[in-house]
């Protein structure tokens, strides 16, 4: 008969005194992280190596602060790197659908914007200024005057000739005439009818001749006038020029050494040479049309290309730069985190504005996104987020695969649709990415998409579990510390440090091993510190801790408190007292929105005669998971391994969760079902004031299984409401026994002597437990003793065998038998 | 019409289908409206066209077509007829929308001889100076010879004067200065308050003095934004072009210094400005 366990083996202590501190106070706080070795390598290797693909998946359990570690080591090694340059998007005067990018140093983008600003301010006062100038309207008139008199001397000179000739020319509603004079007047028809032949004709002839010489005159005008058009043009663009170029001529000393700049200068003057028959329209208009229009016009786009664009907000608009990556204030590379890593938020969009019921847009719409922002640096993001955003996914790889960035819009990245939009220049890509996201991501991606293995190569993989020794408990602390003062909380003595840690271990179930789960931890810190205020307390203590652990487990623990209050009122029957034959107390555990719970279930055995199946009657009802199916089996594999070697197992035997509703899973009840199985038969009763967990394999060694201090918590918890009586306990797997962190209640009682655990290491420790009886071994002779458990269990299936071979020689009987 | 102005009260208005012609109407209503008076227009045939269609021979040449085209006095007349019709419509319209009394007549002869010839029945003869791009210069004939020899004041216009700008009065003491005067303070008066500019003669200080005073107690009323610049002899001399600069409609009174130093051709070449001569 094996002893219980000793109580200082059910919760493992933090020995408060082996901290040098006294308070967190004492403490450096700048742990960021403990234990998470392999991650933090991986990173490092990520961060450092050059190279197309070496991007990094940081994966692991969510809560373990994976993304604030790694945007903390990100922006250390960050810091120390070269800041990557400006860039800025302006129009492409050639192509305006195609708007151009320039790369400015860090700083010098924003620079270049106001500049361009200011310039826009002064040319929006110099150009109309220079062609409303006296100069410029005087030498404008002289160039119309001297055609105009040009024309007029020709027709003054024709005039004056015909006159000498006695002829005059009259201006008609539509034209001009000539027609023959006499002292001044238009020589009357009837004179004309009365002239000699001669004379009339040399009359007709010399009109004739003055009307094609005439019609010279007039056949010019147009030409003329195209001409002093010409001239007029001319000298509006060398006033343009004029007025520009002293603005332009400083702006391209400023940047005299970005060839990029000075190109983009040299575009804005010739097209502003280009366009300035805007501001000498203006100047005529007297300025009217400078009072700016509300809405954007936007040039090139609609209205087709020959429309002259007018002077107002919209025209200066093409000469803007839009300032889409400003690194001014950025100290090493840029370390972003995008929150909602949607398609355009990481690409960038090119944003439209509802004008007269129709969408435009123009390169100064254009907005950057988090690709920009961490071009040169990093980008950090959630894998879930990115993954749950349609195409954001696909987008991101577009972009690191061709290592640029094309602001597309993703129905056109699709070629879904091809509406009239921008086609912005792509940028550059350098940047290393860091998805973070839970582990079955990360499989199924590396399963399922091609690309994930050229793209991410690097994988960090967290923890949740840290190995507990010295230098890490000492860590431990001090990330504990360090949460405390990131949250600005109540400095934690010594005492309520080692509570934490106890948690902590408690949290994975697992002595040897600390939390990764930091998350769990700030909250425990972040709780217990307001325990502390709400006692006015300067330090937070143990008992704040504990105060802390206990309101978590009261606000979650509604139903465990029903189910509780079931057994309680004998609405789910369970016996923490007397013996039954076939029945026992298994342990099932239960995670309810993150709290998990132990609650005792009975289990029952019935056997009969039958042709050696067990019916695990969870599995025949569908309510039953195939690991526990698998525990059933190998059940009856033990059976037939140790009592059916010479005959068949003749046993029909049906096993049961009682009062169990919902479904059941795991292996953790088939030592339990076993017991149940053995006492029905054996037809000895079982000691129904134990409980019992641990899964069993077929040679009858009892192996471990989860959650055993909520499970032994479950069953402490109903026979301490019922009173304990001393002789209560639980059966666990002995290997399990390293992982025991008990509520301080139970090993209160277990000091007591109230209530005890029992290590098991096979099913025959376990039934002599149960039931008193020895398990007994084979003799010599390879049988069991009779008045062994082994031996009655065999003697009981030998019994089964022998009544169905009886059934077998009696045909019919045995048929009428079976059925 | 209470203030009618026996002085101004008819004006004759040339109109033909041309866009000066336009002008003239308009400034004619407008000046009718701000005096109180009525407005005449009348539109000339003109002889020598009819007379030049008659030819046999006859032929007009265009900017349009390539070569000549026959002119007949049937075509010639219809065309006539239209434009005649046309600024009849022209000037009801504006009358109607003035509230401005008007007449209209046509007749046939030469375009001058008929213009100074109902001159003499009117107060004041409005015309719009010819101005085609081509004949700035030349075909002024008709505004110069009406301007010399009319025996009422004319007001010769290429473009509607703006309402704000200023008058421009010069005044030297002889009568037909002091109506100049006063239509200027009338126009003034009833329109928007515009501004009055009187230049005086460069002289001796006792004549511009006594000029001053006379220009003071003329006009009298203080609140009247009047102004006064004594010409220098340069500016005298060059009128045409300082009262191209000052802007706005040009008063002059007939037979003074400046419009008697240079060639009246040249100087309605060089205002540019409506001008109105006071006899």
């Amino acid at each position: 008969m094996i002893d219980s366990l000793s109580p200082d083996t059910l919760r493992t202590r933090f020995d408060a005194s082996q901290f040098d501190f006294d308070t967190t106070e004492d403490l450096p706080a700048d742990t960021q992280v403990v234990g998470q070795n392999r991650a933090v390598d991986a990173l490092e290797f990520g961060m450092n190596i050059e190279g197309d693909g070496y991007n990094v998946f940081a994966l692991g359990p969510s809560g373990t602060g994976r993304r604030e570690l790694v945007q903390h080591l990100l922006e250390e090694q960050a810091a120390d790197e070269k800041t990557p340059p400006d860039w800025c998007y302006v129009n492409n005067f050639d192509e305006e659908r195609e708007p151009t990018v320039i790369q400015l140093p860090a700083g010098r983008g924003c620079d270049l914007k106001e500049d361009v600003d200011d310039l826009i301010e002064e040319l929006k006062t110099a150009l109309p200024a220079a062609f409303e100038s006296e100069e410029y309207q005087s030498r404008r008139e002289m160039i119309q005057e001297e055609v105009r008199e040009g024309e007029e001397a020709a027709l003054e000179d024709l005039q004056e000739r015909a006159r000498e000739d006695d002829i005059a020319l009259i201006r008609t509603p539509q034209g001009f005439a000539f027609a023959p004079i006499r002292d001044g007047e238009v020589v009357a028809p009837d004179e004309v009818e009365s002239m000699p032949d001669e004379e009339r004709e040399t009359v007709q002839e010399r009109i004739s001749e003055y009307q094609d010489e005439l019609q010279e005159i007039l056949r010019k005008v147009p030409g003329n006038e195209r001409e002093a058009r010409d001239r007029i043009e001319e000298l509006n663009r060398e006033m343009a020029a004029y007025a520009i170029d002293d603005f332009i001529n400083a702006l391209r000393r400023k940047y005299s050494n970005l060839d990029a700049v000075l190109d983009f200068l040299a575009a804005v003057r010739a097209d502003l040479i280009e366009n300035v028959d805007v501001f000498v329209q203006a100047a005529q208009d007297g300025g009217q049309q400078r009072q700016m229009l509300p809405v954007m016009q936007q040039q090139g786009q609609q209205g087709g290309g020959g429309e002259r664009p007018a002077l107002d907000g919209a025209f200066w608009r093409r000469y803007q730069v839009n300032l889409i990556v400003d690194n001014r204030d950025t100290d090493g590379a840029p370390v972003v985190f995008e929150d909602n890593p949607n398609y355009q938020n990481l690409v960038g969009q090119v944003e439209q504005i509802a004008q007269m019921g129709a969408l435009v847009t123009d390169f100064n719409l254009i907005q950057p996104g988090a690709l920009h922002a961490a071009n040169g640096g990093y980008l950090i993001l959630e894998a879930r987020k990115l993954l749950t955003q349609p195409y954001a996914w696909e987008g991101l790889k577009r972009a690191l695969r061709n290592d640029e960035i094309r602001i597309e819009s993703p129905g056109q990245a699709l070629g879904l649709m091809r509406t009239v939009t921008l086609e912005p220049e792509a940028i550059p890509l350098d940047v290393k990415i860091v998805l973070v996201g839970e582990r079955m991501l990360y499989y199924l991606l590396d399963a399922l998409d091609p690309d994930m293995d050229r793209l991410f190569k690097v994988m960090a993989d967290f923890e949740e579990q840290i190995d507990r020794d010295d230098e890490h408990e000492e860590k431990y602390a001090d990330l504990i510390a360090t949460m405390i003062a990131d949250e600005d909380l109540r400095p934690f003595d010594c005492s309520a440090i080692a509570h934490v840690m106890e948690q902590s271990t408690r949290l994975v179930s697992d002595t040897e091993k600390l939390s990764g789960h930091v998350e769990h931890i700030r909250d425990l810190a972040q709780e217990a510190s307001y325990w502390a205020g709400q006692d006015d307390a300067d330090t937070v203590t143990d008992v704040h801790v504990q105060r802390a652990i206990d309101a978590q487990v009261r606000r979650a623990d509604r139903m465990r408190d029903r189910i509780q209050e079931s057994i309680e009122r004998e609405t789910i029957y369970i016996d923490t007292g007397g013996e039954a034959v076939g029945q026992i107390n298994g342990l099932s555990y239960l995670d309810v929105g993150g709290f998990s719970f132990g609650k005792p279930n009975r289990i029952t055995a019935r056997v009969r005669l039958g042709k050696g199946e067990i019916v695990d009657i969870e599995r025949e009802a569908a309510l039953g998971g195939p690991l526990h199916s698998k525990g059933v089996l190998i059940l009856s594999g033990f059976l037939q391994g140790r009592y059916a070697q010479r005959r068949p197992l003749s046993l029909s035997a049906s096993l049961v969760f009682e009062q169990s509703y919902g479904g059941i899973d795991g292996d953790s009840a088939s030592s339990a079902e076993l017991y149940a199985l053995l006492s029905a038969l054996a037809d000895v009763p079982l000691r129904q004031n134990f409980a019992v967990t641990g899964s069993v394999n077929q040679h009858g060694v009892v192996q471990p299984i989860g959650g055993v201090n909520e499970k032994i918590e479950g069953f402490f918890d109903v026979c301490q409401e019922r009173g304990l009586t001393g002789d209560q306990g639980v059966l666990i797997p002995a290997s399990n026994t390293e992982h025991l962190m008990l509520r301080p209640d139970v090993v209160e009682a277990a000091e007591a002597g109230d209530f005890h655990v029992y290590p098991v290491e096979t099913v025959d420790q376990g039934i002599e437990l149960l039931t008193g009886i020895e398990a007994g071994e084979r003799n010599e002779q390879g049988a069991f003793p009779d008045d062994t458990m082994n031996g009655m269990v065999e003697a009981r299936l030998r019994a089964f065998a022998d009544r169905r071979r009886q059934f077998a020689l009696t045909d019919g009987q045995a048929e009428s038998a079976e059925a | 019409m209470s203030e009618a102005d026996p002085s101004l009260q008819r004006i004759l208005v040339a109109l033909d289908a041309s866009p000066h012609s336009q002008a003239a109407l308009d400034a004619a209503v407008r000046l009718a409206t701000d005096l109180g008076a009525e407005v005449e227009g009348l539109f000339v045939e003109d002889e020598t066209l009819l007379r030049a269609a008659q030819l046999p021979f006859a032929e007009e040449v265009r900017a349009s077509t390539t070569s000549p085209k026959a002119l007949t006095d049937r075509r010639m007349q219809r065309q006539l007829r239209y434009q005649a019709e046309y600024a009849e419509q022209t000037l009801r319209r504006a009358g109607e929308r003035a509230e401005v009394t008007v007449e209209f007549d046509v007749v046939q002869g030469n375009v001058t001889r008929e213009l100074l010839n109902a001159a003499t029945e009117v107060d004041l003869l409005v015309l719009g100076k010819t101005s085609t791009d081509s004949s700035r210069r030349q075909l002024g004939t008709t505004s110069r010879t009406v301007l010399t020899d009319a025996p009422a004041p004319v007001l010769v216009l290429r473009e509607v004067v703006p309402p704000q700008q200023p008058v421009l009065v010069y005044y030297d003491g002889c009568p037909a200065a002091k109506t100049a005067l006063e239509v200027a303070a009338r126009l003034s008066r009833r329109g928007e308050a515009r501004p009055i500019r009187v230049l005086l003669p460069a002289s001796d200080d006792a004549t511009t003095e006594r000029l001053r005073d006379e220009v003071q107690s003329y006009v009298g009323d203080p609140e009247m934004p009047v102004s006064m610049h004594v010409l220098t002899r340069a500016e005298s001399r060059r009128l045409s072009a300082f009262a191209r600069r000052e802007g706005g409609l040009v008063i002059l009174p007939d037979d003074c210094v400046p419009l008697s130093q240079v060639p009246l051709r040249q100087f309605l070449y060089e205002i540019d400005r409506p001008l109105l001569v006071m006899r």
